[in-house]
């Protein structure tokens, strides 16, 4: 195949993961509500497009395959068969196929090949059983519509040529047959003869209500490249379809029956070899790779404007200040835009679970409905790409150990149906996502016996409800009675607190016997760029997020000494922690008689950090510590700020855990 | 076959390392020290927007500390460490020169004294009069060698603290 189709094809790949994921989730919909004919007319268009673009783009497996799921629908959309689960479910098992061919489209995979023979044979089945239970009348009324309908309906030719020319004018083949697929129905063939290394020609019959104008309208972009003329004043199609149809499907039960006797395996689900999460997010049509490089550039940028600030604040060159603040302004300006071009709302990653939960609960023979609130919620996409593997852990988890099966869920007085209730929200720069169940919950003695048998514990031991909830986070730990293909192999939610440590966030579980679980998972809205309040200790910088300072006050260290044995500070009316950045990150000196005190909001409380000096805001770029300093407790990155210097941004969330936790300790010493 | 190395001189010894692995040597210049850092990070400096960690060598090592006056030169590397790539910067006293060795000319290396750690070395070439010790820098920053080595330094610190 020339170099030009390949690119094409790359593109086609690309819209063809997106195309099925519609089409899961359209499913998924249909499922739910299997008369609502705009939702069968979504599931067919999706196919139509499909099955024209693979074949054009050489996967001629998909294109068949297609096909016949295609005609199937085209059946439900004339009433002349109906939906039902198990059309959803072939449909759903289709969709996880046509993704494997993506990959393997001349099905080398021996999997892959049974599974296609399998499933056409399903198919296909499909058609006949039914046929035989469709009402006569039924269709004879849907026949007369549908002759009327045709009426008006033609037959077009669009001979099509594609070449380098086109590629380069980052024409989108795919959006134009879209438009096609919308107002009629396509056959697309290679014209082999006719092309060439450079020139690739097809022959497109389209037939459709639309005038001829309006076809010409939606080739506009491609005009000097196809020729288009008026074939027949009716549906050809429609006259041929059927005959032709049933031939076809002559051809492949031969096909499967003639070349392959043995391959009569039953179709096994197909298996997701390839992680969601790899596919583009939906709403990003721009090569990633060109955002982390567009994001690179804006952080060089904001580092170059911070040193400037720096520069020019400390040689006092006032001339130079409105320049600067208008540069500063739109420094953030861009910022900003350049952030929110990476925001992806959270349902992106939340209705690849509804599919989840779906085939799990079925396996598992349960009862499960998925609901969610607020999962427009944006995040970043780099985040929401981590963040897709914990929360299918979480939720696998709910699914096997939280939600009880209906017999005894109505033995327990509770509706037969469990429901995972997922919630994001925002609170200034945090982000909570919660995801709860309505099961079992923890049963805290069997955690605390397994914790035994483990020796985590002596027999005796009397665990507060906190300390359990943490062992569940142990790696190695599982509460699972039996080891199921779910989950509860052990490995889990171990993995999912590191994974959403490595987001710099937290997770928190609180669980109610026989009410169910809830996990809390709170991150940071901006992982790369931060407004910061820039201070120093001795020779160190450090900074802290602004948006979480409270206030920033200065006192007399004599006054802080006082209370230094309980490491706390009077701060409006009560005392609060108080942080000796000295003692707790081993920096030598002293603070100077009138010390700096930053009150910091965190979500357990407010806390007080001592500073020699503050210098100011500080939009900070925050760059990983690495591999080798990770195992650093109090910051969490680095930020250079202009002179070489860098600073260090302090985790709150770990100095409030970990210091008032050792206060507490060394005042019971 | 044989392979360009970059030889430099720690405490009067000579060592070398493939040149493949270098990507830069910096001039001495300030580098922001890490707070609760262990003792053979020397701190972080900003290399091509890039925070690198950077290693004093001498204390890898077990030599008598450098003095605070005395020059140096950072080895800008790249290592692959448990195929993720590690990016660091490792402080010598001098970088002497650029050497072709042929592999059949790399002579085994001989029984040390307990205080170095033999595998760190690759092997050994004479050139000239001077023995250079081939490092195997994989095995010098590797990071399950640094986090044992990371504890005992916290450990000591930590018992330093308290007395």
């Amino acid at each position: 195949m020339d170099p030009i189709l390949q690119k094409f094809r790359a593109k086609f790949i690309e819209e063809a993961y997106q195309l099925l994921d519609q089409l899961e989730q359209t499913l998924l919909e249909l499922e739910q509500n299997p008369h609502q004919s705009d939702l069968i007319h979504a599931a067919f268009r999706a196919m139509h497009t499909l099955k024209g673009t693979s074949s054009m783009y050489g996967f001629e497996s998909m294109s068949e395959f297609t096909h016949q799921l295609e005609s199937i629908y085209q059946r439900i959309r004339e009433n002349n068969l109906s939906l039902d689960k198990n059309i959803i479910e072939i449909s759903l098992k289709s969709v996880d196929h046509l993704r494997q061919l993506l990959n393997d489209e001349h099905l080398n995979q021996p999997e892959n090949k049974n599974n296609h023979s399998a499933l056409l044979k399903e198919i296909l089945s499909l058609e006949i059983t039914q046929n035989i239970t469709e009402t006569p009348k039924n269709t004879h009324q849907e026949n007369d519509l549908s002759e009327n309908k045709t009426s008006s309906e033609h037959t077009y030719q669009i001979l099509l040529r594609t070449d380098e020319q086109l590629f380069f004018r980052g024409i989108n083949l795919i959006n134009i047959f879209k438009e096609l697929a919308e107002k009629g129905d396509f056959y697309i063939e290679h014209l082999k003869n006719m092309s060439s290394n450079e020139v690739d020609w097809w022959n497109v019959v389209y037939t459709t209500r639309a005038t001829e104008e309006e076809i010409r309208d939606t080739l506009m972009f491609i005009e000097d490249n196809c020729f288009v003329s008026r074939l027949s004043e009716e549906n050809l199609f429609q006259v041929i379809d059927h005959p032709h149809a049933a031939l076809e499907e002559k051809t492949i039960l031969q096909y499967i029956e003639g070349n392959h006797p043995d391959d009569a395996a039953p179709t096994q689900p197909v298996k997701n070899n390839k992680p969601a999460t790899n596919h583009a997010t939906r709403r990003i049509a721009v090569d990633s790779d060109k955002l982390d490089q567009l994001m690179y550039l804006v952080s060089e940028l904001i580092t170059i404007n911070s040193q400037l600030t720096i520069s020019v604040n400390e040689k006092n060159l006032p001339r130079l200040e409105q320049q600067l603040e208008k540069l500063d302004s739109l420094a953030k300006q861009f910022r900003n835009n350049a952030l929110e071009l990476r925001l992806v709302p959270l349902a992106e990653i939340i209705l690849r679970f509804q599919r989840l939960i779906r085939d799990l609960s079925r396996q598992l023979q349960k009862k499960i409905k998925l609901v969610t609130h607020g999962v427009e919620t944006e995040l970043d996409k780099s985040t929401i790409d981590q963040l897709y593997e914990p929360l299918m852990h979480i939720i696998r988890n709910c699914i096997d150990h939280g939600i009880e099966s209906p017999q005894i869920r109505k033995q327990k007085g509770k509706s037969e149906e469990g429901v995972i209730t997922i919630t994001a929200s925002h609170t200034g720069n945090q982000i909570v996502i919660t995801v709860e169940d309505d099961g079992c919950g923890i049963d805290h003695e069997k955690v605390r016996r397994k914790a035994v048998e483990k020796g985590i514990w002596p027999e005796s031991y009397k665990p507060t409800e906190k300390e359990i909830f943490d062992l569940i986070f142990m790696p190695g730990f599982s509460t699972a009675q039996s080891l199921t293909a779910v989950s509860g192999r052990g490995v889990g939610m171990d993995v999912v607190l590191k994974k959403i440590q490595d987001l710099r966030g937290n997770i928190e579980v609180r669980s109610q016997r026989e009410k169910g679980t809830c996990f809390t998972i709170s991150l940071q809205q901006s992982m790369s760029i931060l407004d910061t309040l820039l201070f120093s200790v001795e020779n160190q910088y450090f900074i802290v997020p602004i948006t979480d300072i409270a206030v920033c006050e200065q006192m007399l260290y004599s006054h802080i000494e006082a209370r230094e044995r309980t490491s706390t500070i009077a701060f409006r009316n009560q005392l609060i922690p108080c942080i000796n950045l000295r003692k707790v990150l081993h920096i030598s000196g002293n603070y100077p008689t009138k010390v700096k005190v930053i009150v910091i909001n965190h979500p357990q409380g407010q806390i007080a950090l001592l500073a020699d000096r503050i210098v100011g805001e500080h939009q900070a770029v925050l760059k990983p510590l690495g591999n080798m300093l990770r195992n650093q407790r109090y910051i969490t990155a680095a930020s250079e700020m202009g002179n070489g210097n860098i600073a260090f941004l302090i985790d709150i969330g770990e100095l409030f855990h970990s210091q008032t936790q050792t206060t507490v300790q060394s005042i019971t010493i | 076959m044989s392979h360009t190395y970059l030889s430099f001189s720690i405490h009067g010894e000579l060592f070398a390392i493939k040149v493949t692995n270098v990507l830069e040597v910096l001039q001495k210049q300030p580098i922001t020290q890490v707070p609760n850092a262990p003792n053979y990070i020397r701190g972080i400096i900003n290399f091509r927007g890039e925070v690198v960690p950077v290693f004093e060598t001498r204390v890898r090592f077990h030599f008598p500390p450098r003095p605070e006056e005395d020059s140096y030169v950072i080895i800008v590397l790249d290592l692959s460490d448990n195929d993720t790539l590690l990016r660091m910067g490792a402080i010598v006293d001098r970088v002497k020169d650029v050497i072709n060795i042929e592999e059949a000319d790399i002579k085994p290396v001989p029984p040390m004294s307990k205080e170095f750690n033999t595998d760190f070395l690759q092997g050994i070439y004479k050139q000239g009069d001077d023995f250079i010790m081939l490092l195997n820098i994989e095995k010098v920053f590797s990071s399950a060698e640094m986090h044992t080595l990371a504890e005992t330094a916290n450990q000591n610190s930590a018992i330093v603290a308290e007395g």
